[in-house]
């Protein structure tokens, strides 16, 4: 039985590893049009791409449009779901509640309702990167909110609270120097979790502002009908870029603070 | 002389009732027990007598002074949590130290008083260490060291052995103790643990259900209990209707299983013998007298007889080992250990 098991197993890990090898194959090979591999193997491809001013603008612009939109969603998120966990329950469930609807409704609905409020002469947003960020902040919540409530689940806050009551300190000291601190791997989470949604994320970039303001995924998109090697090199390196985060978020969540 | 009064305390939870007129008195120096069932109030007393749980009625006083309307920080107390609540990202002396950090102390006067307590508690040379990397123990003696290092007027300690297992507990209960009276130290110690209780107390006040029900010296509240809950919460006492020990007569007897001797003429009471066990350095002999089950303890020596299920035994007790409880002193509140709905 376990040896049969284990050839499923291998099996399945080589379903799933195909792809990947197919486009590892694309992206290096050369001359890839009669034989089942390449006949050769070539660098130019990733090299041209990741040494194409282009798409290091474009990438420069994702990095930029992310960070500040996770930026605004943990200033916005980390004191909301503090004070709901500690001093307002209600808050709290309807929080929870809360922070998924950006997913529960669909991404045009929400772009059509963004490009209608962001048309009105005191938010005329519409066409710059701005309307992009702030349509990405609610986007990063229920990552925020998933990984840091698991976090202070577990924390005797109250009982610190109190122990600082009777040294004389204040509740935000107490927050700032004590509860910060353990939750700060989780507040990490949310960010690697927000980096890998948002840098894939194609709806809102294309329909917001599309090639007024071209991120990674609007470079990718528009380099889609050149040759198949630059293509998979743009695949290839968004997908290392993901594989990263992911292994990233994996250590992080492994990371329990200590008792 | 009164150094803590707490004088009609009342505090709620919502809706619910949970310190009813609650009345004591510590002396200074003393190590005051308050023993109770888990939910009786224990908590919410010594969190109403820290500030940080609001009273609804009543009054506290410390060395003269009304403290219920200070802060907390401004009551001249100290408080050592159940879990401890250590701030786990900070070393043992950075702990001590953060609690001093709003006295406007110096850095060199908070590095030699945190340095000072380090030495009472024995754990100088686990300062830089971290929470997690101590024992159940060593955490008990790093919370302890954070509340003393407060210099308080009164320490507040609430069950902060019961976290631990019994062979530590056993040598920390009396490294408290010890510390305590070294120190001059007045506390009060919460416990639900009997034992515990009339090792550590100098006096011990009960708990039941939001009201104290007696308090007295160790020695009293064992032998003298107050009333039937008071009786049954401290050890294995027989608590027998008096009329069985005393005919005519109405309430409760108490007498305690070691109590008893056995006697060839007038008995107390005549008992059969039901079963017998083997506890270390007693034999328990389980029998019935009158409809009730009674315990009988007598010293077990190496191969000494046992009674046989079926015998009679002639039961016997000095006048001063039987204690009545009058049925007009049963409490007003019920016997349970639950709180009140
Ligand atoms: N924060 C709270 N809200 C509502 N009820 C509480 C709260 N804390 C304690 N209680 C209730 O008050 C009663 C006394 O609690 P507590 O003082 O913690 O008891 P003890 O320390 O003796 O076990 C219990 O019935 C408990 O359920
Ligand atoms: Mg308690």
């Amino acid at each position: 039985m376990p040896r049969l098991s284990s050839v499923f197993l291998t099996l399945a890990a080589a379903l799933f590893a195909l792809p990947f090898v197919t486009i590892v194959l694309a992206a290096f090979g050369t001359g890839w049009s009669t034989g089942l591999l390449p006949e050769g193997l070539d660098t130019a491809a990733v090299a041209g791409v990741l040494t194409d001013p282009r798409f290091q603008a474009a990438l420069g612009r994702s990095l930029a449009v992310s960070g500040a939109a996770l930026l605004l969603s943990a200033v916005l998120m980390v004191p909301a779901i503090l004070a709901g966990h500690i001093y307002w329950p209600a808050l709290d469930r309807w929080l929870a509640r809360l922070v998924v609807l950006p997913y529960a409704v669909p991404g045009v609905v929400l772009v059509v309702g963004y490009l209608r409020v962001f048309s009105h002469p005191a938010l005329a947003l519409n066409g710059t990167p701005w309307i992009l960020v702030l349509a990405y902040v609610p986007l990063c919540f229920p990552m925020f909110y998933v990984s840091i409530k698991g976090a202070l689940t577990g924390l005797p806050i109250a009982d610190w609270l109190d122990a600082g009551r009777l040294m004389g300190l204040r509740d935000e000291r107490i927050l700032a120097r004590v509860v910060l601190p353990m939750i700060a791997p989780q507040i990490l989470l949310g960010v690697v979790l927000g980096l890998g949604i948002l840098l894939g994320e194609f709806v809102y970039a294309n329909m917001l502002v599309g090639g007024r303001f071209e991120t990674l995924q609007i470079y990718m998109y528009a380099k889609r009908t050149e040759s198949g090697a630059v293509t998979a090199a743009i695949i290839l390196f968004y997908f290392l870029t993901i594989l990263s985060l992911t292994a990233a978020s994996v250590a992080l969540s492994r990371q329990r603070p200590a008792r | 002389m009164t150094f803590l009064t707490v004088d009609r305390v009342c505090a709620e939870y919502g809706a619910t009732r949970v310190l009813n007129d609650v009345t004591a008195h510590v002396a200074e120096g003393e190590m005051h027990v308050l023993l109770g069932p888990s939910g009786c109030g224990k908590t919410t007393l010594l969190r109403a007598i820290s500030g940080l749980q609001a009273i609804s009625g009543g009054s506290i006083a410390l060395a003269g002074r009304r403290i219920d309307a200070l802060p907390p920080a401004d009551r001249g107390l100290a408080m050592v949590f159940q879990h401890y609540a250590l701030f786990p990202n900070m070393t043992v002396r950075q702990n001590l130290a953060f609690a001093l950090g709003r006295r406007g102390l110096g850095r060199a006067r908070i590095a030699d008083n945190v340095d000072r307590m380090l030495e009472v508690v024995d754990l100088t040379p686990r300062a830089d260490a971290l929470p997690a990397a101590l024992s159940g123990g060593q955490k008990q003696r790093v919370a302890l060291a954070r509340a003393l290092v407060l210099e308080p007027r009164l320490l507040l300690l609430d069950e902060p052995l019961s976290a631990l297992d019994a062979q530590i507990r056993k040598r920390l209960q009396l490294e408290l103790k010890r510390m305590q009276r070294q120190l001059g130290l007045t506390a009060i110690l919460v416990t639900h643990d009997q034992d515990e209780a009339m090792r550590m107390g100098d006096r011990i006040s009960i708990l039941n259900a939001g009201r104290i029900v007696q308090s007295d010296r160790a020695e009293t509240v064992f032998h003298r209990p107050a009333d039937t809950f008071v009786a049954r919460f401290l050890g294995e006492a027989n608590i027998l209707p008096a009329h069985l020990i005393a005919p005519g007569r109405a309430g409760h007897a108490v007498i305690h299983p070691a109590a008893f001797e056995i006697v060839t003429d007038l008995p107390l009471l005549e008992a059969e013998v039901v079963d017998t066990e083997i506890m270390g350095q007693l034999v328990r002999i389980h029998c019935r007298a009158g409809g009730e089950a009674l315990r009988v303890d007598r010293l077990a020596g190496y191969g000494a007889e046992r009674p046989a299920p079926g015998d009679r035994l002639q039961l016997g007790a000095r006048p001063d080992a039987v204690h009545f409880i009058a049925p007009t002193s049963s409490p007003s509140v019920p016997d349970n250990t639950s709180p009140d709905p």
